[in-house]
């Protein structure tokens, strides 16, 4: 009945949420990914859980700021891949996760936990620029899964408690409106809603 | 034969309430503080004001699934529910039924939203409070369709003022004929954007933009904290900072001493003395026990939303009444209305880049019926109009998904607010058709043994050919505004989606061609009130809830001078 909503999903908000998931496991991923794995994976094996965290810690690396391995983002989105995803979805989580490796081999001959950062970081700006960008699709297997994958691990990042209050602002109770003000005065970033 | 008396005693009332959402929490209030004993009967499950507001303070990390629904939860429970896109979100689809619980049958589709809780949909509603104006009290008296309204704007205007008074409504006052001005709080402030949206569109085409009229408080008001700009409303507002029944009608009738609220109880059948021509009770079944009860009042309210009280007077029947209570012009069940909407248009802003807002502003804008009004803006295509509710914003963190970056980029492009928007969806007028009907199934019983309402309701040539003049003029404010990359959508409609259903017992001046006559008295149980949605004659375009409390309010006070007269 708040048509306030209805209206923003109808207009306003753009690469809405698709994708939901489980509950936040609260343990924090602490050492390298390529080392031993610091979690124990649900849905996923301990392989392709170990892509995922590497994946994520150079898509949203600790920074000044905390990153996804802070906010639990890899748990969050294997747990989410169990609980809540129906079964096709399930595979097709599965197989972008191998995706990644096999265009890992391919490259490096090495699967992408081993690689070095600066190598992680490689491949993800090509799957980044043949998404959203002119860069070619040519021999990205994953590159149908990427996009999802940004949109998850963003959204995954942005409603966690680090990422909506350390990285983001979340205010529960504004006390208050101010209906046009510079962005710096009301704390220089994006709020998280709700 | 004591014990039969005193139980009697115990079930009799001065009045009867049936229903706690918005029409019934007015009914209760005056009610009781006019010194009449008053049962109020709530099908729905006993709610706490605050206290049951149970995700009121869950942040998004705090909610499971983040304020997703499973699709499976959907599937099973949430089939037709689910149909808004918004109701049965994680963190308020406690307050909407489980259709798997609660079935109703489509002869073509109608989305009845609903939600059985003391306070009804007074809770989830979307806030938006206007007037009616004699353009839509005279509107089927002028085209044809439908029955005269009994009553002209001065019958409701002093009754207008009265709910706005309590409520509290916050606006702009505009001295606009079609959108009469109200008793407002001061009004919540556009948004840089807005406000030269809303000059621009004065400028050059002369039609206007304001401040969406909600029942947000934006001070203090009768007790009532201000808005906190949470814009979480639709939890429950630990503030009371909205409308509902919980935070406003329902402590004040309970402050009386005067009130017995009574969930859990299932109306299911208004009983008639036909020697008298009055009802003299309801009956009841106790949705947890199944018990069944009768209740006695000297007069009875009907506040069980426009379908739910249909529902009971259908159920109602008698020697006296075969084809239901009250139903001797054939009206009951027909002429069913709601607003239809999804269609508008939306654009890119562009010069504000470095301006941003804080606070979540409980509503958005709202643009007055420009169509239709006078010889200057007729139309030859349809009848009628509509008005519209937008806003525009900023995004948030989602437009990084889609701009280059990995690494350090991707977050800094997460931290930056996102572009500026603008949208808005015209809400318009339906005619009311003698053919769009409810019915009761009685092969198909719900899990009370009750007969379980069938819809047969569509919107017609009048309807479809507005729509395309819905997304254009709004696309012409947007032009005119100099807003970018304008676009227009229709994104389709259906009977009940709005959630303003309307018009089954429809007041009338004629007892053959009505259900209910000026005071909203069924025409052949005088005792009998029905003040919700099911009384209205017209839909207008206007969000119709305010127009529902000042018709309760104004019944109320017809009823108790009546009683006090020996009349009822």
């Amino acid at each position: 009945m708040n048509r306030r909503d209805a209206i923003k999903q109808s207009f306003l908000v753009i690469g809405g949420t698709a994708i939901s998931t489980s509950v936040l496991s609260g343990l924090l991923v602490g050492c390298q990914a390529d080392a031993k794995l610091a979690w124990t994976p649900t849905f996923l094996t301990e392989e392709e859980a170990k892509t995922l965290t590497s994946a994520l810690d150079v898509l949203l690396p600790t920074t000044d700021t905390p990153g996804a391995l802070d906010a639990g983002v890899p748990q969050f989105l294997d747990q989410l891949a169990n609980d809540f995803l129906p079964e096709d979805d399930q595979q097709k989580f599965r197989e972008g996760i191998k995706a990644m490796n096999t265009d890992s081999e391919a490259k490096y001959s090495k699967a992408f936990a081993q690689l070095s950062e600066a190598q992680q970081t490689e491949l993800l700006t090509a799957y980044d620029q043949a998404a959203f960008g002119e860069g070619s699709k040519e021999g990205l297997s994953a590159i149908d899964f990427y996009p999802e994958f940004k949109q998850s691990a963003c959204w995954a990042f942005c409603t966690s408690e680090p990422g909506a209050t350390k990285h983001l602002q979340f205010v529960f109770d504004p006390r208050g409106y101010s209906n046009c003000v510079p962005i710096a005065e009301v704390g220089g970033k994006a709020f998280l809603n709700p | 034969m004591n014990l039969n008396l005193q139980a009697e005693k115990e079930n009799t009332f001065d009045a009867i309430v049936i229903g706690s959402g918005i029409s019934g929490g007015w009914a209760a209030k005056e009610l009781c503080e006019k010194g009449l004993k008053t049962l109020v009967l709530e099908r729905g499950r006993k709610v706490e004001h605050v206290t049951d507001y149970t995700t009121a303070y869950k942040a998004p990390w705090q909610l499971p699934n983040r304020g997703q629904t499973p699709q499976s939860e959907i599937e099973e429970h949430y089939p037709k529910q689910s149909r808004t896109g918004y109701t049965v979100r994680e963190g308020h689809k406690h307050w909407f039924v489980r259709d798997s619980e609660h079935p109703y049958q489509e002869v073509k589709r109608f989305d009845w939203m609903r939600g059985y809780h003391v306070g009804g949909r007074s809770i989830m509603w979307g806030r938006h409070s206007y007037r009616l104006s004699d353009l839509d009290f005279e509107a089927n008296a002028k085209d044809g369709f439908g029955v005269d309204w009994p009553i002209r704007y001065k019958d409701i205007d002093p009754w207008y003022s009265y709910v706005e008074g309590f409520a509290g409504i916050h606006g702009m006052k505009e001295n606009m004929p079609q959108l009469p001005d109200g008793n407002f709080l001061p009004p919540m402030e556009l948004n840089c954007v807005e406000q030269e949206f809303r000059q621009k569109v004065d400028e050059k085409l002369g039609w206007k933009v304001t401040i969406g009229r909600t029942a947000n408080l934006s001070v203090g008001h009768n007790g009532r904290a201000p808005c906190q700009y949470r814009n979480l409303c639709i939890r429950g507002c630990p503030y009371g900072a909205y409308f509902s029944s919980l935070s406003s009608t329902l402590p004040a009738a309970t402050a009386t001493g005067n009130m017995t609220l009574r969930p859990n109880s299932i109306v299911y059948e208004i009983l008639y003395d036909k020697d008298k021509k009055r009802a003299t009770g309801v009956r009841v079944i106790d949705a947890v026990t199944k018990e069944d009860i009768v209740f006695n009042a000297k007069i009875i309210f009907c506040c069980a939303s426009a379908i739910g009280t249909t529902q009971i007077l259908m159920n109602s029947t008698s020697e006296a009444f075969p084809e239901g209570f009250g139903n001797q012009s054939g009206e009951l069940g027909h002429n069913v209305m709601d607003h239809h909407f999804r269609a508008g248009a939306s654009a890119d802003v562009e010069g504000y880049d470095d301006k941003y807002y804080s606070g979540r502003r409980p509503t958005g804008f709202y643009i007055m019926r420009f169509q239709n009004l006078d010889k200057a803006s007729a139309r030859k295509d349809y009848l009628r109009g509509w008005g519209y509710q937008g806003g525009a914003g900023r995004g948030g963190w989602e437009h990084a998904v889609r701009e280059l970056g990995v690494g350090p980029q991707l977050k800094e492009n997460l931290q930056e607010p996102g572009r500026w928007g603008i949208g808005m969806t015209a809400f318009a007028e339906t005619l009311p058709y003698h053919e769009n009907k409810i019915m009761l199934d009685r092969d198909n019983l719900d899990q009370w043994g009750l007969p379980t309402v069938i819809f047969d309701v569509e919107f017609k040539e009048n309807e479809r050919a507005m729509r395309k003049d819905m997304m254009n003029d709004g696309a012409a404010m947007l032009e005119a505004a100099g807003f970018k990359n304008v676009r227009t959508e229709d994104r389709g409609s259906y009977p009940g989606l709005g959630i303003h259903e309307m018009g089954t017992a429809r007041m009338g001046r004629d007892r053959k061609t009505s259900v209910l006559n000026k005071w909203n008295q069924v025409w052949d149980a005088k005792n009998v009130f029905v003040t919700d949605g099911a009384c209205m004659t017209s839909a207008g375009c206007q969000n119709p809830s305010l127009t529902y409390m000042a018709l309760t309010a104004r019944a109320a006070d017809y009823a108790v001078k009546e009683l006090n007269k020996q009349n009822l």
